[in-house]
């Protein structure tokens, strides 16, 4: 019972810190992640500290969780809501600086304060899926030998994509000084090459570097060579999935987009469209 | 008798599990190699659909799944080149497909260091010194461990040209070959050497599964996102399980690398003899089936993730880090009354207590260069199955898994001096390691000498669990002499504080799969 009382208060503490740090305040400044252990069962939490405030650290799906024995590069926008580790949340990205920073090096122990949650792998499959799972996980102390049959299958193929074909456009965002996208953009991605494959189309790729200029650490410039990186690794993914070099215009900025310490992450980016035949670029 | 085994195999394929106990409990006699027995090549001899093979601590079952085959000319059976061995000189029945170091001394002790296991090329530290004194193969003899001789730079890989981003720099070299002139970094081919750990020929068709449900990395390699390399016979993706360094891009590719440097054979292997050799591998299935104490470890009322059978049915190419899996399967059986002696009860109670050591004490699993710096965090809080160990009946890690556990590099507690030592320096305007930077001391760059990346310095694949009890040592670079020391590394390395109850359970648990 105590537990779920310290929760509350953790809560309520939270509401206090978020209510502080105003809603809307852009923020962009490095500091040491924190890691927070939230229980026996559960990963950990990352969150910082700046100027007295602590805010959580965390991104999409696969965008690359904080590091201890690196700085975090924090761009973001705070916003209203339930705090996140025990901290205020931010919208906006969180990038690992690749040198290292032995100095980061802080765990928070469990202290009830933050209680994680159990995930399990199969909560991200279809309704269909879960319930065979739900079902299983039921029967398996009546039979055992479930415990080795398939849990996790592979989603269903799409329909190919059929005409009338339309122009297509997406941006995938990186983390500072680095040309890892996530799995869940490199999925869209493909998705998108299938499309332009299907409509005989034109794909474009264009790739952008960028600087941040921070509060606490002036301005961080993305290395030489980031945006050719950037283009050529999916110019090379887009020509290994079938798009013929003929159709695909690939360009890149070399220079680095200016920082103003306003959302400044967008600029580490690389715009995608496909233009179906006649089309023109969306 | 074949043709029935081999029909009941592919019921059991598809799902039936009536059958188990014709395979599962410890076969008939004639099935059954009373003693770890050394297979020599070109001996004449049946390799049955299902046998049995003595090992340290009882037996392990090997599914032949298409059937008897007889070794004589069979080219995983047959020297194939220039030095008397074969494919089984290295990958023994009894020893999971592996060879153990306790194989290798008898095989010295009985052939007075004659056997071609021994043959100078890589079964010695290195090919220059005095092949006849037992010092000369003291990598082999101690820790199991053959030469591999890797070029510097690398090969292209993948149909890419390979930049090294680091320079290599011998600090110490106690096998004499890395300076050698003839065989070493500054030679007319200038060569790496590493010592390895055969890995084990058995459950291939789990390894190169492409990895399911977990899109998009049925294409893309998790670390970076780029593209997984491709087969340059089929043009399809490959799952990179194949190898310590994922050199070994396919089945065929391997079995050519090996013949070239293991076998040493001038030229390539004929297209027959690859095909033979990627189907024989394909359809190998093994497991332990009987522990020394817990006795018949498959069958009625068993854990059904063990033995070979388990192998052989369950789906390849899984994410078993969830609560039905649990990796290996539920070993909650064993958690009562299930043994027919005190002995056997407690020997079972403890492999049931391991595996949920196993796959549900979490530990911060923390600065691993290639592995938490791939979007993981550092730490992870993981527990062994729920983080690097996760592919279903397996337990390498599906992602896949190059990692710098600190076995190779310094300074975690791992220093070795009987191997050799190298200082890697990467150029500043490339991305460090993550946790050791830029200059770095190990005895095998791992993966780095494939892809020439700093990131990748030490970073090595994590293997298969199956059939461990008749494989020792553990780990790539043999550091292990048993699952004890095994668990003891891991303990010590992630500041686990395993007990002792835990440790004992935990290694139970491993003499099972
Ligand atoms: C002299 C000993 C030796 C001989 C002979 C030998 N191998 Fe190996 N094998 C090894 C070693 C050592 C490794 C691990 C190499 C590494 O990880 O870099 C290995 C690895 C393998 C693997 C990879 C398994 C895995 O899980 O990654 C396969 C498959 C394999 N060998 C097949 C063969 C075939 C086929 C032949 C015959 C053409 C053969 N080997 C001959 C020592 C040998």
């Amino acid at each position: 019972m105590w537990v779920d009382l310290r929760q509350y208060v953790a809560v309520a503490l939270g509401v206090l810190w978020s209510a502080s740090s105003g809603a809307g305040e852009l923020l962009s400044f490095t500091a040491c992640p924190v890691a927070r252990d939230t229980g026996a069962n559960t990963d950990l939490c990352f969150f910082t500290e700046y100027q007295g405030q602590r805010y959580a650290l965390q991104g999409p799906s696969d965008w690359g969780r904080p590091e201890l024995m690196h700085q975090v590069l924090v761009e973001g926008e705070v916003v209203e809501g339930e705090p996140v580790c025990g901290a205020t949340v931010l919208s906006g990205r969180v990038s690992v600086l690749r040198e290292r920073d032995l100095s980061c090096n802080e765990i928070v122990p469990f202290d009830g304060s933050v209680v994680g949650r159990a995930r399990n792998l199969f909560e991200r499959g279809s309704q269909a899926q879960r319930e065979r799972a739900a079902g299983m996980m039921a029967a398996l102390e009546e039979n055992p030998a479930l415990s080795i049959e398939a849990v996790i299958y592979d989603t269903p193929q799409p329909e190919p994509p059929q005409p009338p074909f339309t122009a297509q456009e997406m941006v995938i965002h990186f983390p500072f000084d680095s040309d890892r996208a996530t799995g869940p953009d490199m999925m869209q991605f493909i998705a998108m090459l299938e499309y332009a494959v299907a409509a005989g189309g034109t794909v474009s790729i264009d790739a952008h570097q960028g600087e941040s200029l921070t509060e606490n650490a002036g301005v961080l410039a993305e290395r030489q060579g980031m945006a050719a990186a950037r283009a050529s690794k999916l110019e090379r993914i887009a020509r290994r999935l079938g798009v013929p070099a003929s159709s695909l215009h690939v360009t890149w900025r070399a220079e680095n987009v200016p920082g103003d310490g306003r959302h400044d992450w967008e600029s580490r980016r690389v715009d995608v469209a496909v233009i179906p035949p006649g089309g023109e670029a969306p | 008798m074949k043709s029935v085994f081999v029909k009941s195999m592919q019921l059991l394929a598809a799902g039936g599990v009536a059958l188990l106990p014709l395979v599962a409990t410890s076969g008939t006699s004639d099935l059954q190699y009373p003693q770890s027995e050394w297979w020599a090549p070109g001996d004449k001899r049946t390799f049955p659909a299902y046998s049995e093979h003595a090992n340290e601590h009882g037996r392990i079952g090997i599914i032949n799944a298409s059937g008897a085959i007889e070794t004589d000319g069979h080219p995983f059976f047959t020297p194939m080149g220039s030095n008397g061995r074969a494919c089984v000189t290295c990958h023994q029945p009894g020893d999971g497909m592996s060879v153990s170091v306790t194989t290798i001394q008898r095989r010295w002790e009985e052939t007075g260091g004659k056997d071609p296991l021994f043959a100078a090329i890589d079964g010695s530290n290195c090919p220059s010194l005095p092949q006849g004194d037992k010092a000369s193969h003291s990598l082999l003899l101690e820790r199991g461990l053959f030469r591999l001789g890797l070029p510097w730079p690398p090969k292209p890989y993948d149909g890419e040209e390979v930049e090294p981003e680091f320079s290599i720099e011998v600090v110490s070299d106690p096998s004499g070959c890395n300076l050698d002139p003839e065989w070493g970094l500054r030679s007319d081919s200038p060569t790496v050497s590493v010592f390895r750990r055969p890995r084990p020929v058995i459950n291939i068709s789990h390894l190169v599964e492409l990895p399911h449900g977990v899109p998009p990395h049925d294409k893309f390699y998790y670390n970076d996102k780029t593209l997984l390399p491709t087969d340059p016979e089929t043009g399809d993706f490959v799952s990179l399980q194949l190898m310590t360094d994922g050199r070994g891009i396919s089945p065929k590719e391997q079995a050519k690398d090996a013949a070239r440097t293991h076998l040493q054979r001038p030229d390539a292997l004929p297209e027959q003899a690859l095909a033979k050799i990627e189907a024989f591998e394909k359809q190998l299935y093994a497991g332990q089936v009987f522990d020394n104490v817990g006795g018949v470890l498959t069958g009625a009322g068993a854990p059904p993730g063990i033995g070979p059978n388990a192998l052989l049915q369950a789906p390849p190419g899984r994410l078993g880090n969830n609560p039905i899996n649990r990796v290996f399967g539920e070993f909650s059986m064993w958690e009562g009354e299930s043994g027919e002696t005190g002995q056997q009860t407690a020997f079972r109670n403890s492999v049931a207590r391991g595996a949920r050591v196993f796959f549900d004490r979490r530990f911060y699993i923390s600065n691993v260069g290639s592995y938490n710096d791939k979007g993981l965090g550092n730490p992870f809080k993981r527990s062994c199955g729920g983080g690097c160990h996760n592919t279903t009946v397996m337990g390498m890690d599906l992602a896949p898994g190059f990692m710098d556990l600190g076995l190779n590099s310094w300074p975690w507690q791992n220093q070795r001096d009987d191997l050799p030592l190298f200082r890697i320096t990467c150029k500043a305007d490339v991305p460090p390691q993550s946790y050791l930077g830029r200059e770095i001391l190990t005895h095998d760059p791992g993966r780095a000498l494939i892809t020439g990346k700093c990131r990748d310095v030490g970073a090595t694949m994590t293997q298969q669990m199956r059939a461990l009890a008749g494989r020792a040592p553990y780990f790539t670079n043999g550091s292990a002499a048993n699952l004890r020391e095994l668990v003891d590394f891991y303990d010590r390395r992630f500041n686990i504080g395993y007990s002792e109850q835990e440790k004992q359970d935990l290694v139970n648990f491993m003499r099972t799969l």
